[in-house]
Order: structure tokens, then C-alpha cells, then sequence
């Protein structure tokens, strides 16, 4: 006789299995990635697009003629486009933003090196897309070419100063190849229906569209805060001794750093709530609840979807608070304050959530280990 | 009939005692909604434990070499500080001997411990090591910012307080020693421990024993993957490329499944699961390259030169792991020359990485990522990774 112990291990339940969302295979069109898909990433990217063509024209415009008025229109427009950016950037590490050569998070590499820019100018080398110009090309490039003086001195530069010529076609360049770029993933989406690409992504893995938006999403709201705050703030690295560095917000030159930072966070907000732009209210938000609910999940006692909500209205109204220009304000209490909730929500967006929702985030901080 | 009921059914013919004392059947059931295929692992058949929890286990001599490692690697590191520290060969090389108590031995009796790292390389990278810790004495001494040409310190431009010592040809000789650690200990993992030492007995004491030390050169907690806090070396590097390479659970698995199979004479299943390792390691090590690429495309996307170095540095020295492994390998002699020669087609043993990244040559991003991505396509072609692993890597 013999008494056979059988013990059922349930076990190695992986993040990618475990937890019931609507996203599931199921055959039948996730709404949810209709709606993100269709109003708000598409119309993000078309504003986007719009507002590039727009610049370049009035670039152009500028150009054969530059006068004050021109000038100022062209400024305008830079900061319309700027701002534009702020909504598809979210999208950076997810389809045709990411495979294009270059990428499309290439037209935003911030703090802009000027003195790249100026030797690009006296070399009249218009090539913007070599590797030595990742940092001078781009929003950040023509923060410096637009903003990086007084308009009565800027319109000498481009019109009797002896680089006039350089500077001109250097800030054309500049321009046209943000348009160029802008509309290039525009249309990928657009007419090249990579649309239809991502709603039809469901599940869950890495490769999923939430999978793939859920990490581009993280990634991009880490750059709000390691590279709009923490960087500047002397926060990032950590370390006692890292000085506050205020030339290194992003638009430096225009000092409208903290209008675009609460753009951008509006933005990501509006994912979350799947309200932006055009959208219908299925967002992150709809995957979280249902979660929560299947799964009987819980937070501290309350919701996480709650958490998150509360700590997005938190964040941006410790934004809003900051006066710009961000770099003469980085000792404001609310600048920490906005930085403090930011990271607090970075945590919440990459770790708990992405775990209920069962999706691995993939990108990592590495260190160069 | 599964193979493995079969097995049970064989061994409760003619161990039924033992069955009846010892043996659990153990159902690994992992539930899931949209599981592929990978995640679906061979049911275990002697694994009683899901942790490396048994009686009787030391690795502790592994252990302390890791620790020695790390010093090492730290003391190497000093001389990315700027002004430039000095760091000399000798220095490194008593690290590497353990002579002349050159350890901290605050954690471990390192210094009285009569272990050396240098009797745990294979021959060909101990060689490596001492020209190494040769370039990394005469580069600490330059005291000048690095260029290509000159030996020096340069910083990231993405986060202006990570610094880098260079070599005159941009490599970065601390990664390239780390990396050359890892390929040792995967060299005594899957040349030694689990090939010849498991091969010279039956004695399961000093299998066991043979089994542990593998383990502990695996640096993961005893409860990896469920933990993934203090991953050192290949442990680290098996959880970067779990994504694409799946591995975690796979190589975790392997050995518990291994160290149960020794605890119940099922030596075939050992040398099994001694097998699953091996082959691991060697894509292990190949995957590292490719995850290095990604993360070199990235340093490049924001314009840092320098930091693309140190990435490329990195993929270098697990490059250069792969010739190590004598044992079972999925890539050849050839293969590696030619890998090597898409770092450097003019000098494939020393690559100029100025010029792979070609900042004065005005390579646009898209032309020097298609020369990371031409090494980890060949990475890909020749270990058997499809696209979408290689993308997760």
C-alpha cells in the first residue's frame, strides 16, 4: 500500500496571463483602442502635422523677406507647433513614430547644443540629420534660432549680418525637416492605416498595442519628470551635490517650459481618461476599472483608477502653479511640489497599474551595468 | 503515453518504497488567459521546491568571488573619475590574484579566503584580463579628456556626471573586464560544473556540490525570478533579455529541477537539465549582445556619443565571451571573426568605435543604426532569434 501525495502547485502565474482585462483575444474590436486609436492619437498626430506645415511656411515666408511682423508670426506658430508636440509624443516608442529613420522623438532632443548650431551656421552645413546634429536640430534648434536673442537683434542676424544667408538656410532646414517628419508618421497612420494596426493589437504582451502604449506612455512621462524637472531642478542624478541647472528646461529660450509641460501632462491625462482631444472617455482608465472589478483589486483600501485620477488633477494644478519662465523659477515651492507628485504618479502609471492591468513594462533604467 | 507519467510508472515499478516515502507529484499548472506558447514549460518531475532552498548547500566560495568582482570592477571605475585617478595594472592584477590583501573585507573574508578570480578563468580570457588591466593602467595616466586618439575621460552628454574612461579607439575597458567576468563564470558553469565536473562522478554529495556552484555563479537570490532584488552578472543580464530570450524561469527551473534529480539518482534527468543550461548560457550571452544594440540605438537617438560608447563597450566584451565557451556553442570560429568585423572591418580586435558612431563623419542616426542592426541580425540568423524576440530583447 502506498499513499501517493499529490500537491497541485499553482504557480508561475507570469505577468503576462494572470489578470482578466477586456483587451483579450476575444475576436471582437477592443473599444477602447477604437477610441485611443481613432480620437486621440490620430487627430494628436494630425494637429501635430498642421501645425508643422504652418511653421514651415511662415518660415519660408520669413525667409524671403524677414521683417518684425514676420518674425513674431513665425514665434507664434513655433509655439502653436511646440505645443502640438507635446500630444503625440506619448507615441514615441509605438509604431511608425518608432521605426522611422529617424525617429520622430528626434525633433525634440533637449537642451538644444548651441554650439553646434553656430558652427552648422558659419559652415553653412544644412545637414541636419547627422548624428552630430541630434541635438541641433528640431523644436529645441529653433527654441535657439528663434528666441536665443531680442527680436531687433535677431533680425539683423538674419538679414545683415554677415551669416544672414547660413542662418536663414539653416533655419529653413531646421523647419522643413520637422514637417517632414511630422508628416511622415502622420501619414503612416493616416493613409498608411497603421490605424487599423492598432486597434486590432489586443491583449496584453509586450508587443500588444496596450502593451506598446503602456510603455511608450511611461516613457514619455518619465522625460516629464527626469528631463523637464528633475534634470533642472538638480533632483536628477541623484546626489547632493547636483546644482540646479536652468538652461537645460525644455525651451529654454522661449521660456514657455512650464506651458508645455502641462500640455504634455494633459495630454497623458487625457489617455488615461481617454478624453483627449476627440475622445469618448474609453481610456487606460476603462482596462483599470474592469480589472479592478474582476479581479476584486484594491489600493491602500480604496482604488488605484481613484489613485490615479486624484494624483493626475493633483499634479497638474501643482504645474499650472509654476509661473514660466520655468529656469528663473526652479526654486518656486511649487516646482518641487509639481516634481514630488509627478514622481509619485510615474509609480503609480509604471508599476501598479501596468501590474493589474498585466502588462510588463520593458524598458528599462539600465545603468550600464 | 506523456512521458512523464511514464517515467513515474517506471520508477514506482522499481523504487516503490521510495515513492511511497518521498515522491510528490507535483502539477505546475499556470493559469492564464492569453498565454503563447514559450510560457507553456516542461512539467517538472523531480522539483520539490520552488526555491534553492535545500539542506546541505554552499556556494558561498562563489559568492565571495562575485564580491571580489564587484570590488574589482569598482576599483576599476575610480578612474572615471575627473581630474583622472590613477588606477594601476598591479593594482588590478592583485585584485584579480588575491595577493597582498587588496580586498575590503567587511561582508566577506575575502583577503583569507584563498580564492583568486584568476583560477576561475579559462586561459584565453585570463590573458585578456591582464592586457586589459595593462590599457586601463597606462589610460588612467593620460590626466586629459578622451578624443579619438587619446586615452581619456569623457562624459555622457544625457547625464553630464557619468563619466568613462576611453581608450584611444573609444572602448571602455571597465564594461569590457565585467562583461569578461560573466564570460568566466558562464565558463564555469557550462565548461566545468556542469560538463566535466558532473562527468567525473557519482557521487551525489559532490554532485550537488558540482550543482551549487553553478548556481551561485548564477548571482540571483533564491527565489528568483518570484525576486529580482541582488541580480549580479548573469543573473542581471538574464532578466534584461528575459523578454526576448524567456529565460528566467527556464534556467531557474533547469537547476532545481536538477539539484531535486541528483537528490533522487535520476541522473539522466541531471545531465537533462545540466544540458538546458548550457545551452542557455551560450544564447544568454548572445542575447546580451543584441539587448546592447538596443540600448546603444538609444544613445545614439539622444545624441550621446559617449554613453554609445560605453553600450558598445558592453556588447564588445560579450562578443568577445563567446570564443571562451570550449564546450557546446551554437556559434563557430568563423562567425565570431565575423561579427567581430562589423564592430571594425579594418581592425576587428581592436574596433574603432568613433568610427562605428562616426561623429565626425556625418553619419546620419539611420546609417549607424543599420550597423547595430547588422549585429544583431547576424546574432539573430545564426542563435535562431526571430524578429520579435529580438525586438523584446
Amino acid at each position: 500500500m502506498f499513499f501517493l501525495g499529490t500537491v497541485i502547485l499553482l504557480g508561475a502565474i507570469n505577468f503576462s496571463c494572470s489578470k482578466a482585462v477586456i483587451n483579450n483575444n476575444s475576436g471582437v474590436t477592443d473599444t477602447v483602442l477604437l477610441n485611443i486609436g481613432n480620437n486621440i492619437i490620430l487627430p494628436s498626430y494630425d494637429s501635430l502635422a498642421i501645425a508643422a506645415d504652418s511653421l514651415d511656411s511662415a518660415v519660408v515666408d520669413f525667409n524671403a523677406n524677414p521683417t518684425a511682423a514676420k518674425l513674431s508670426n513665425v514665434q507664434a506658430l513655433f509655439i502653436t507647433a511646440y505645443t502640438a508636440w507635446q500630444s503625440a509624443s506619448p507615441y514615441d516608442h509605438l509604431g511608425p513614430a518608432s521605426v522611422a529613420q529617424p525617429p520622430l522623438s528626434s525633433i525634440n532632443i533637449f537642451p538644444v547644443t548651441t554650439t553646434q548650431v553656430d558652427n552648422d551656421i558659419s559652415q553653412n552645413n544644412d545637414n541636419v540629420n547627422s548624428f552630430a546634429n541630434t541635438t541641433a536640430k528640431g523644436f529645441p534648434a529653433l527654441d535657439y534660432l528663434l528666441f536665443g536673442t531680442n527680436n531687433t537683434t535677431l533680425l539683423t542676424d538674419y538679414t545683415t549680418d554677415a551669416l544672414a544667408a547660413n542662418r536663414r538656410a539653416f533655419l529653413a532646414a531646421v523647419a522643413a525637416d520637422i514637417k517632414a517628419e511630422a508628416n511622415a508618421v502622420y501619414l503612416q497612420w493616416f493613409g498608411g492605416s497603421y490605424v487599423t494596426t492598432f486597434v486590432n493589437g489586443s491583449g496584453t504582451s509586450v508587443s500588444s498595442s496596450l502593451g506598446l502604449l503602456l510603455n511608450s506612455l511611461d516613457q514619455d512621462f518619465e522625460v516629464l519628470k527626469n528631463d523637464r524637472l528633475g534634470i533642472p531642478l538638480g533632483i536628477i542624478p541623484a546626489g547632493s551635490s547636483s546644482p540646479q541647472a536652468p538652461t537645460e528646461v525644455e525651451a529654454y529660450y522661449s521660456g514657455i517650459s512650464v506651458q508645455l509641460a502641462v500640455k504634455q501632462l494633459k495630454a497623458i491625462q487625457g489617455i488615461y481618461l481617454g478624453t483627449y482631444q476627440q475622445g469618448n472617455g474609453l481610456g487606460l482608465n476603462t482596462y483599470l476599472t474592469h480589472a479592478e472589478q474582476q479581479n476584486h483589486l484594491n489600493y491602500h483600501g480604496g482604488l488605484l483608477s481613484d489613485t490615479i485620477k486624484a494624483d493626475f488633477t493633483l499634479a497638474l494644478s501643482d504645474l499650472q502653479a509654476i509661473p514660466d519662465p520655468l529656469s528663473a523659477n526652479l526654486s518656486n515651492a511649487n516646482t518641487t511640489a509639481a516634481f514630488t507628485e509627478i514622481q509619485q504618479l510615474v509609480t503609480l502609471l509604471k508599476t501598479d497599474m501596468p501590474s493589474d492591468l498585466g502588462v510588463l513594462i520593458n524598458y528599462g533604467d539600465n545603468d550600464g551595468d | 503515453m506523456h512521458p512523464h507519467s511514464q517515467a513515474f510508472t517506471n520508477n514506482y515499478k522499481f523504487e516503490m518504497k521510495k515513492i511511497s516515502i518521498y515522491s510528490l507529484v507535483l502539477l505546475v499548472t499556470v493559469i492564464c488567459f492569453s498565454c503563447s506558447k514559450e510560457s507553456m514549460a516542461p512539467v517538472p518531475v523531480y522539483a520539490d521546491s520552488a526555491t534553492y532552498d535545500y539542506a546541505n548547500v554552499d556556494y558561498t566560495p562563489q559568492l565571495e568571488l562575485i564580491a571580489m568582482a564587484d570590488q574589482l570592477v569598482a576599483k576599476i571605475n575610480t578612474a572615471n573619475a575627473n581630474p583622472n585617478v590613477v588606477v594601476t595594472a598591479l593594482t588590478l592584477t592583485n585584485m584579480f590574484n588575491n595577493t597582498g590583501s587588496p580586498f575590503n573585507d567587511s561582508a566577506y573574508n575575502l583577503n583569507g579566503s584563498g580564492l583568486a578570480l584568476a583560477n576561475y578563468f579559462p586561459a584565453a580570457a585570463k590573458t585578456d584580463m591582464l592586457n586589459y588591466f595593462d590599457s586601463i593602467g597606462v589610460y588612467s595616466q593620460t590626466g586629459v579628456g578622451a578624443s579619438e586618439g587619446v586615452a581619456g575621460v569623457d562624459s555622457s552628454s544625457q547625464s553630464h556626471s557619468k563619466k568613462y574612461l576611453l581608450s584611444p579607439t573609444g572602448v571602455f575597458y571597465s564594461q569590457v573586464v565585467k562583461k569578461t567576468i560573466m564570460g568566466a563564470f558562464a565558463y564555469q558553469i557550462g565548461n566545468v560544473y556542469l560538463a566535466d565536473s558532473l562527468n567525473s562522478t557519482m557521487d551525489t554529495v559532490k554532485l550537488k556540490h558540482y550543482w551549487d556552484a553553478a548556481f551561485g555563479f548564477f548571482g540571483v537570490p533564491v527565489n528568483f525570478p518570484a525576486s529580482v532584488s541582488g541580480l549580479k552578472y548573469l543573473g542581471s543580464y538574464a532578466n534584461q533579455v528575459n523578454a526576448g530570450l524567456h529565460c528566467n524561469t527556464s534556467i531557474m527551473n533547469a537547476f532545481l529541477e536538477g539539484r531535486a534529480a541528483i537528490s533522487n539518482s535520476g541522473i539522466a534527468t541531471m545531465k537533462a537539465q545540466a544540458n538546458i543550461l548550457i545551452h542557455t548560457f551560450d544564447s544568454l550571452d548572445a542575447a546580451a549582445i543584441v539587448q546592447e544594440m538596443h540600448e546603444t540605438n538609444a544613445n545614439i537617438e539622444a545624441g550621446d556619443a559617449v554613453a554609445a560608447y560605453g553600450t558598445l563597450s558592453e556588447s564588445l566584451g560579450f562578443v568577445r565571451n563567446l570564443k571562451y565557451n570550449t564546450g557546446a556553442r551554437v556559434i563557430t570560429d568563423a562567425q565570431i571573426q565575423q561579427l567581430l568585423e562589423l564592430y571594425d572591418n579594418t581592425n576587428p580586435d581592436n574596433p574603432n568605435l568613433y568610427n562605428f558612431v562616426g561623429v565626425n563623419a556625418g553619419l546620419t542616426i539611420g546609417q549607424i543604426e543599420a550597423k547595430t542592426s547588422a549585429i544583431a541580425q547576424l546574432i539573430g540568423t545564426i542563435y535562431g532569434f526571430n524578429s520579435t524576440e529580438l525586438a523584446n530583447l
